[in-house]
């Protein structure tokens, strides 16, 4: 597990199911979590595990990084600016256009690894797949199972009756 | 798992922490794979058990877990889910609330401060309403249900237009709801001290000049009489007081939050307005990318030009649209979603707006061709290419090359308009010899009604006499008829058509002879003409026909181009 990375510019992520990535390094520093790790550990051979993470998952998420790479760190500040913002820019589009397990697990992942803007243009994804659909369509959407009893539904349906569009 | 949240301890932990449950671990795999745990590497088998472990707990994968594969957003962490619902309006949060029990258990804790975040947050994300805290006594979730679901009754459900916010009483009811959950007290009645606290509405009841009635929320009252009964003698005069201060600035609240609600829609349809003004503007701001590309970059400012015209945008249907929406349905409304349907619009009306440009196109290529001053120029406005052209992707914004114009259009009218003249001419033609026919056998004045030179029956008389342009009408007749005793008597030449000359006779004697009424051959001659030259423009003959030569007439007339196809 020697790795070639002798620079000290590259760092070696290896996913739950044994897959190993070299990743330079200000690729990674887009995760808080291995940019931390990194400046903690300092230069290393090993690879960090990464077990929340598969394959599959994780090299997508590097493209992310990768593509996003330059992008200036986001602040605390523009907290509010940022959730009002719904719009996604082209590229994220396309990136996130993906099949929906795959968009949770990019968010899950990117979850994981501390990285806010993915996280939130994932979130954005998926709530504008939310936006403007009833209690039913978001089921059908997600494939979620109505877990409420036929008598929790009805008190539901009382309680909200005022608030329904006909 | 739960390691992986302090970054630095995921790091290190794994080698220490996972070896611990190795054992457990490796015996089992020992049964299928081999008998005896082999002197592996203390390191290797230690990211091999994380490996194996992670994968196999891992909800992740559904091939593995069967059984969790329906959907990953039920699983997502809370924090997860609740970033996800601060992108979504109080409206959406209805309805995912709905959707399954964990959802409705993360939204309507009424207790967690999470939940109330999450609607705070949606709240004042969705701008144009009132930034305003919720009242003392209402959670931000109920605030949002009265304030901006902005529907029906939230006791009776019903939809009606007497369903108001109460800030006084904070509840979203219709009156005959209110008035079941409410106490009141008529003005002149002594009021109970124990109301003191208590917020309260005025209301005349019975008409504008009915009396005055104090009304108070009924269970208030009587958690209010019941408090106050336990309060001793001698300290309920600082009891009253402490409610009144206490009441006084919450009365104030109400009444900001019942003003505010009055200005609302105003304010509401402003916000709109200028929301969508701003979309407006950055559409103008986008520019076309073409002229970029070509273009070096000191040039670029200049060449650039904007793609949406002002005015067109402000004809957009959805401008308007999008401002009337009710104000959930409105919230929905994103710059993205907005401006595609706007292109849709705009894209219809830049195609209607550019039908004239083109037809000028066309129009000054003819002007440049010989025959455009030829005859055959009456029949361009007739030619079916000249109305309708053949527009490139059917789509009039783009112009047509000068060599497609040429070819194409400019000798496809052209053939049109011969073949309209020719046609012009064969009708005309037809009609002569019709007409000839006609003239031979209208002998007498009888057979020259029976042609139908009279005119038709005398049903639209009355309407027809003021216009005397018989031209226009083939209706009223031709004015061919003369009075036989003006002649005689008068020598009064008139001519009239076959009613007018009817009436006239009414002025000699209430009793109409047909014999006094002479008809004039040679003006009935240069009529005839008259018709059969111009009978293609304005479609009148002053005769009946006989059913073929109408219909055959009918073929031959212009309207003919318009129809066909």
């Amino acid at each position: 597990m020697t790795s070639e990375s002798s620079e000290g510019k590259k760092v070696t992520l290896k996913s739950c199911d044994d897959v190993e990535f070299k990743v330079e390094i200000p690729v990674a520093s887009r995760s808080i979590l291995l940019k931390n790790m990194i400046e903690d550990v300092g230069e290393t051979d090993q690879s960090i595990p990464l077990p929340n993470v598969n394959e599959k998952v994780l090299k997508k998420v590097l493209e992310w990084c990768q593509h996003h790479v330059n992008d200036p760190q986001p602040t605390n500040d523009d907290d509010d600016s940022r959730r009002r913002n719904t719009e996604i820019d082209d590229w994220d589009q396309r990136f996130l256009n993906v099949e929906q397990d795959m968009l949770f697990e990019i968010i899950l992942a990117a979850n994981y690894l501390d990285i806010k803007p993915l996280l939130d243009i994932g979130c954005k994804t998926v709530a504008n797949m939310i936006k403007g659909k009833s209690p039913e369509e978001i089921r059908n959407t997600f494939n979620i199972v109505n877990d409420f009893t036929p008598e929790e539904e009805e008190q539901i349906r009382k309680e909200n009756e005022w608030a329904e569009d006909r | 798992m739960n390691e992986s949240i302090n970054p630095v301890s995921n790091f290190i932990i794994p080698t220490s922490h996972f070896s611990f449950t190795l054992p457990s671990h490796s015996s089992s795999f020992s049964s299928s794979s081999s008998s005896s745990l082999p002197n592996l590497s203390f390191q290797k088998l230690t990211f091999n058990s994380i490996s194996t472990l992670s994968f196999q707990n891992s909800r992740l994968n559904p091939q593995n877990d069967p059984q969790n594969s329906r959907c990953l957003f039920t699983i997502i962490p809370t924090e997860t889910f609740i970033n996800i619902c601060q992108f979504l309006t109080p409206w959406d949060l209805v309805s995912i609330s709905l959707v399954c029990r964990k959802f409705r258990d993360y939204l309507t804790c009424p207790t967690s401060s999470t939940t109330m975040d999450v609607w705070r947050i949606s709240r004042t994300n969705t701008i144009f309403f009132p930034q305003l805290s919720p009242p003392e006594g209402l959670n931000e979730r109920d605030y949002c249900k009265i304030v901006m679901l902005e529907k029906g009754c939230q006791f009776c459900a019903e939809k009606s237009n007497d369903v108001r916010i109460y800030w006084i009483f904070r509840v979203r009811s219709c009156w005959d709801c209110l008035m079941e959950r409410v106490e009141y007290i008529p003005q002149g009645q002594s009021i109970p001290d124990f109301t003191a606290g208590l917020l309260f509405e005025t209301f005349r009841m019975h008409g504008m000049f009915g009396p005055e009635y104090k009304v108070f929320w009924k269970s208030d009252y009587k958690l209010s009489e019941i408090e106050f009964s336990k309060v001793k003698e001698s300290e309920r005069e600082k009891w009253i007081e402490e409610k009144n201060l206490k009441c006084k600035s919450l009365m104030e609240d109400a009444f900001k939050r019942r003003k505010i609600d009055q200005e609302s829609k105003e304010i509401h349809n402003q916000a709109k307005l200028n929301k969508v003004k701003s979309f407006c503007h950055l559409m103008m701001l986008e520019t076309s990318h073409d002229s970029q590309l070509n273009s070096s970059p000191s040039s670029e400012l200049k060449s650039r030009k904007p793609i949406y015209s002002p005015y067109i945008l402000s004809l957009c249907p959805t401008f308007n649209e999008t401002i009337t929406l009710p104000n959930h349905l409105f919230a929905q409304v994103t710059f993205k979603s907005w401006r595609d349907k706007m292109l849709q619009d705009y894209k219809q009306i830049e195609m209607k707006y550019s039908i004239p440009i083109r037809s000028n196109q066309i129009y000054q290529k003819l002007l440049r061709t010989k025959w455009f001053f030829s005859p055959l120029q009456h029949w361009i406005v007739h030619c079916k290419t000249y109305i309708s052209p053949p527009y490139i992707n059917n789509d009039p914004r783009i112009a047509w090359p000068e060599e497609f114009l040429d070819r194409n259009i400019i000798r496809k009218i052209f053939n049109e308009a011969i073949e309209c003249d020719k046609k012009a001419d064969d009708a005309k033609f037809a009609l002569r010899h019709v007409e000839s026919i006609i003239f031979q056998k209208v002998t007498n004045l009888k057979s020259a009604i029976a042609f139908g030179l009279g005119g038709s029956d005398d049903e639209n008389f009355n309407k027809c006499v003021n216009c005397n342009n018989s031209n226009n009408n083939n209706n009223t007749g031709l004015e061919i008829f003369r009075c036989k005793i003006c002649i005689e008597n008068t020598s009064n030449y008139l001519l009239y058509s076959y009613r007018g000359v009817k009436k006239h006779l009414q002025k000699h004697s209430s009793l109409i002879v047909e014999d006094n009424i002479e008809l004039d051959y040679k003006i009935m001659c240069n009529y005839f003409k008259d018709y059969s030259n111009c009978w293609f423009k304005t479609g009148n003959y002053p005769y009946k026909l006989p059913d073929e030569i109408m219909q055959i007439l009918k073929s031959h007339r212009m309207p003919w181009w318009k129809n066909s196809n």
